[in-house]
């Protein structure tokens, strides 16, 4: 027969008194120990009187049950959260599909505008009448921007002026030469500073610098500056 | 993370809108971009568009395509400065134009920005005229209205030959095409103006010189130099001349789109309630 010390029949004995040492020697060798040791008698006393008040509570409680008040709360929890969670997405999802929505309205809306920004302001009959000559030599060079100017530059006839450019429209650009009738002229609008129209030689008021202007200006066919109009 | 998405999700909305609000209130009269850091500078023009051509006589049965140059130099001390610009010109047999020009500059003013790129077309044939911007895809219909071209007392007393005024008329010369080497007669003029001592300021008298070669034959400005001191020299120049142009070229081109102009005049009443049909499709 095997001899086993306290230390091995501390480590085996709830094994023991629970039935799940199998080893028959080892069980021999356990009582055996007991039945010479105090201590350890003991120790497998109390071990089986665990054991056997372990077993009662259990018995006891296998009848117990959740109350039913438990389950209804913690369902209405799961339905709430599961609530609050689609409110969020469904949120999360409109948002992005109303920022989608503007978006799409202002690329319309640009694209629209660009469409129509080209004739913003009314275009005036190209095919032009020159009944007055871009004279070159400007002898007295009317100053931009005064009312004067446009007064020296009346059309006589009131109700062509109305519908086309003619060469009186524009003051000429002092010392470049006439553009006749036959020459084909195009008319640009540009926004330009007082200076530039300085560097052509017109006689422009002092000013900030900082100003632009808004002309039309009449270009000959060879590219060079002929005549600007200021647009009031 | 679904906060991340919430927040850029209104942050987006909240910029859109407001882009729509700025975008709402339209940009400044004349189609420019209104003012800001990048306006044009002395010496610069900002483009605001291409209001339609002016003047030019109906050739008929003198039908040419020719490729135009312009080049501008200034000269400063110890710098040059060039710039070139190029495009087609055609006519038709029946008188109808058609003429293609990048505004990178309009004499000694540089264009600020990108530059823009048109067509004008004139067709006879269906009595419209055309603005095309090729830079947007984009083009604008117009009847073409009648109009005389007669000339104004006030033209006939400047013609030249006036006090600052020399002009030498040569109708016998001649001008070779830079491309095809064809020689063309023409009519070489040549005129010669002076600014007189203190017109414009000028301590001395300032000599503008400018040679222009035209062909009767064609009815057409061949060369045109102009030098002046206060800016420079400027050349245009027709190269390639030939001849029948394609119908089609003085139709815009069917992929542009049509966008609707005011018409013509204040208000543009002419057009209004008459919006000109769309050119051919061919």
């Amino acid at each position: 027969m095997m001899e086993m010390t306290c230390r091995e029949f501390d480590e085996i004995v709830h094994a023991f008194v629970r039935m799940e040492l199998l080893d028959v020697n080892l069980r021999e060798a356990a009582l055996e120990h007991a039945a010479h040791c105090e201590l350890c008698s003991e120790r497998l006393a109390d071990a089986a009187a665990l054991l056997e008040a372990s077993d009662t509570m259990a018995r006891n409680w296998r009848n117990e049950e959740t109350p039913a008040h438990v389950e209804s709360g913690l369902l209405a929890s799961f339905r709430h959260h599961h609530r609050r969670a689609s409110w969020r997405r469904t949120l999360e999802w409109a948002t992005v599909g109303a920022a989608a929505a503007v978006l799409l309205i202002f690329l319309w809306t640009t694209g629209s505008r660009s469409r129509v920004q080209a004739p913003q302001v009314p275009r005036k009959d190209v095919s032009s009448q020159t009944e007055m000559p871009q004279d070159a030599k400007a002898t007295e060079a009317p100053k931009l921007g005064t009312p004067e100017l446009f007064a020296q530059a009346a059309v006589p006839d009131a109700a062509a002026a109305n519908e086309t450019y003619v060469a009186s429209d524009f003051v000429p650009v002092p010392y470049t030469g006439t553009i006749s009738a036959d020459d084909p002229g195009m008319i640009v609008r540009v926004q330009l500073t007082r200076s530039s129209l300085a560097q052509l030689g017109y006689p422009v008021a002092e000013a900030p610098d900082e100003d632009l202007i808004l002309a039309d200006v009449l270009v000959g066919e060879d590219g060079w500056p002929r005549g600007v109009k200021l647009i009031q | 993370m679904r906060k991340v998405m919430l927040g850029a999700g209104i942050g987006a909305m909240l910029l859109a809108g407001a882009a729509l609000v700025v975008n709402a209130q339209g940009p400044p009269p004349g189609g420019f971009g209104g003012r800001g850091p990048g306006g044009p500078m002395a010496g610069m023009f900002e483009f605001g568009g291409l209001m339609g051509g002016f003047g030019g006589r109906v050739v008929t049965g003198k039908p040419v395509t020719a490729t135009f140059t312009i080049t501008h130099t200034e000269t400063l001390p110890g710098n040059t400065i060039t710039n070139t610009t190029t495009g087609t010109f055609a006519r038709g047999a029946d008188g109808s134009t058609y003429r293609d020009v990048k505004f990178t500059a309009i004499g000694p003013w540089a264009a600020s920005g990108k530059a823009q790129e048109f067509i004008y077309i004139r067709n006879q044939s269906t009595g419209m005229q055309y603005i095309v911007n090729v830079t947007k895809g984009t083009y604008e219909a117009f009847a073409i209205h009648e109009h005389k071209t007669e000339e104004g007392p006030r033209n006939r007393a400047n013609r030249p030959n006036s006090n600052d005024e020399i002009v030498n008329d040569n109708p016998n010369g001649s001008y070779t095409d830079p491309v095809t080497k064809t020689v063309y007669p023409a009519d070489d003029r040549q005129v010669t103006r002076t600014i007189p001592v203190g017109a414009i300021g000028n301590q001395l008298a300032l000599t503008i010189t400018s040679e222009r070669w035209r062909s009767t034959a064609l009815d057409l400005l061949l060369e045109d130099t102009r030098t002046d001191p206060r800016f420079g020299t400027t050349t245009y120049q027709l190269s390639n001349i030939g001849q029948s142009p394609a119908s089609s070229l003085f139709t815009p081109d069917p992929s542009f789109m049509q966008v609707q102009g005011k018409g013509f005049g204040p208000g543009g009443h002419h057009e209004r309630g008459q919006q000109p049909p769309p050119p051919p499709q061919n």
